[in-house]
């Protein structure tokens, strides 16, 4: 053997035996084939370890960024429309009239009443969920139609402490049927929480939940709820 | 600070357009995720969902945590979720598998794998071609040479510079720790 062996060669097996073990024996002695084999081990390894997990590209399409899969073309609808308005608990209040589909029907207990922000709107308290330890916390949720098939949400909370250092509360939509959820987003007791969901979203569950929430990253549901308020789907409300 | 870790970040400072880089750049190997479990028409239900908690849940994300660890980790309750909401007619080791303990090791898999395509598409552009095809198209070198119209010889060394390189990319990046949500 002259000079350096391509050790790449010796990884993807086609060496013969001898050469592959010569150009081992040659790694073992030359330092910058050592170091090279190193690296050639680890990357060959990610990438078989990969390839393995993803199986082969599906359409030998490697001229984009590439992907183990075929990459959905684009963000969402639903996704797109909600970028398109900016993050829903960022969203400034609003209190003009919207067109209502929504009506929002209380739990068992919970009292039904009239949406605060026009005649036609409709909307349920928020009735706080036994063994939370916030007996006395309530709320009202209204909704209302938003165009391009959204639902405005708004949450107020009222006797609702403030959450504790390190904490706080946290909206979703909730199917009790199934355990399914839809994070919404933050809800702070002094005010109001608006979000915009797309209807089909608002249809896939029936009720509204806020948690208390550690702020330790973790996205799923803390299992303490505090308030709750059940609703049927907006559009058969108004069928 | 890696690619995944520099995509947090942005989300969580809620910079314009990165969410959609998230996506484009992770979105199909959630998919592919999520297909294995529930079916290529509702794995695309998953994508959304998974996608809509990583935007919702981006500014109070830890950048320094591990992005595709969240991901694959909410991609796997959103798949259990449309699991359960069909639990009537689903195959129980289907469930078995993508709730246990297989299904968070098969998370897990997705995020590393995904990681590595995310520093291949970081690869100088001849260097990706060559390791794409080689990788994840199943060429040969031979192949990839006709393929691309170059010599055999210059494949061979943008392959091995390739995964050397990646290597490197990814070397800079294992200071992360893993986190997931």
């Amino acid at each position: 053997m002259t000079g350096h062996p391509d050790l790449a060669e010796l990884f993807r097996g086609e060496l013969g035996n001898a050469e592959a073990l010569a150009a081992a024996g040659h790694a073992r002695t030359c330092e910058l084939c050592h170091a090279e084999l190193v690296d050639l081990a680890a990357g060959h390894g990610l990438l078989t370890a990969a390839r393995a997990t993803l199986g082969r590209n599906a359409t030998d399409d490697v001229s984009g960024a590439g992907s183990g899969s075929p990459t959905p073309d684009a963000l969402p609808v639903d996704l797109r429309q909600a970028l398109r308005r900016g993050r829903p608990r960022l969203l400034r209040r609003s209190l003009a009239a919207a067109a209502v589909l929504a009506v929002v029907a209380g739990a068992a207990g919970i009292g039904y009443s009239r949406g605060a922000f026009g005649a036609r709107e409709q909307a349920a308290t928020l009735a706080a969920v036994r063994g939370s330890g916030l007996p006395q916390a309530t709320g009202r949720v209204s909704m209302a139609a938003e165009p391009g098939h959204l639902t405005r949400m708004q949450l107020a909370a009222g006797r609702l402490p403030t959450a504790p250092r390190g904490e706080f509360y946290y909206a979703w939509l909730l199917d009790p049927r199934t355990e399914k959820m839809l994070p919404l987003g933050q809800v702070d007791p002094r005010h109001v929480a608006t979000f915009d969901v797309p209807d089909s979203l608002v249809a896939s569950y029936s009720a509204v939940d806020v948690s208390l929430e550690a702020d330790d990253g973790d996205p799923a549901h803390s299992v303490t709820s505090v308030l709750r308020a059940t609703y049927a789907d907006p559009a058969k409300a108004h069928s | 600070m890696d690619g995944g870790q520099a995509l947090a970040l942005r989300l969580s400072q809620e910079e314009p357009g990165a969410l959609e880089d998230a996506y484009a750049a992770y979105a199909g190997e959630v998919r592919a995720f999520a297909a294995r479990f529930v079916g290529p028409t509702d794995a695309d239900d998953v994508v959304q969902r998974t996608f809509l908690d990583l935007w919702r849940s981006a500014r109070s994300m830890d950048h320094r945590q591990r992005l595709t660890g969240w991901l694959f980790t909410v991609a796997r309750r959103r798949a259990i979720d449309v699991l359960r909401s069909r639990r009537q007619v689903v195959d129980v080791e289907e469930v078995r598998h993508l709730v246990g303990e297989d299904g968070r090791e098969t998370a897990d898999r997705y995020a590393d794998a995904a990681d590595v395509r995310a520093a291949v598409a970081c690869l100088p552009e001849h260097e990706r071609l060559v390791i794409e095809l080689t990788y994840f198209a199943d060429l040969t070198q031979a192949q990839v040479a006709e393929r691309l119209g170059a010599p055999i010889g210059t494949v061979k060394a943008r392959a091995s510079r390739g995964t050397r390189r990646l290597a490197e990319l990814m070397s800079a990046t294992t200071g992360t720790e893993g986190s997931r949500p």
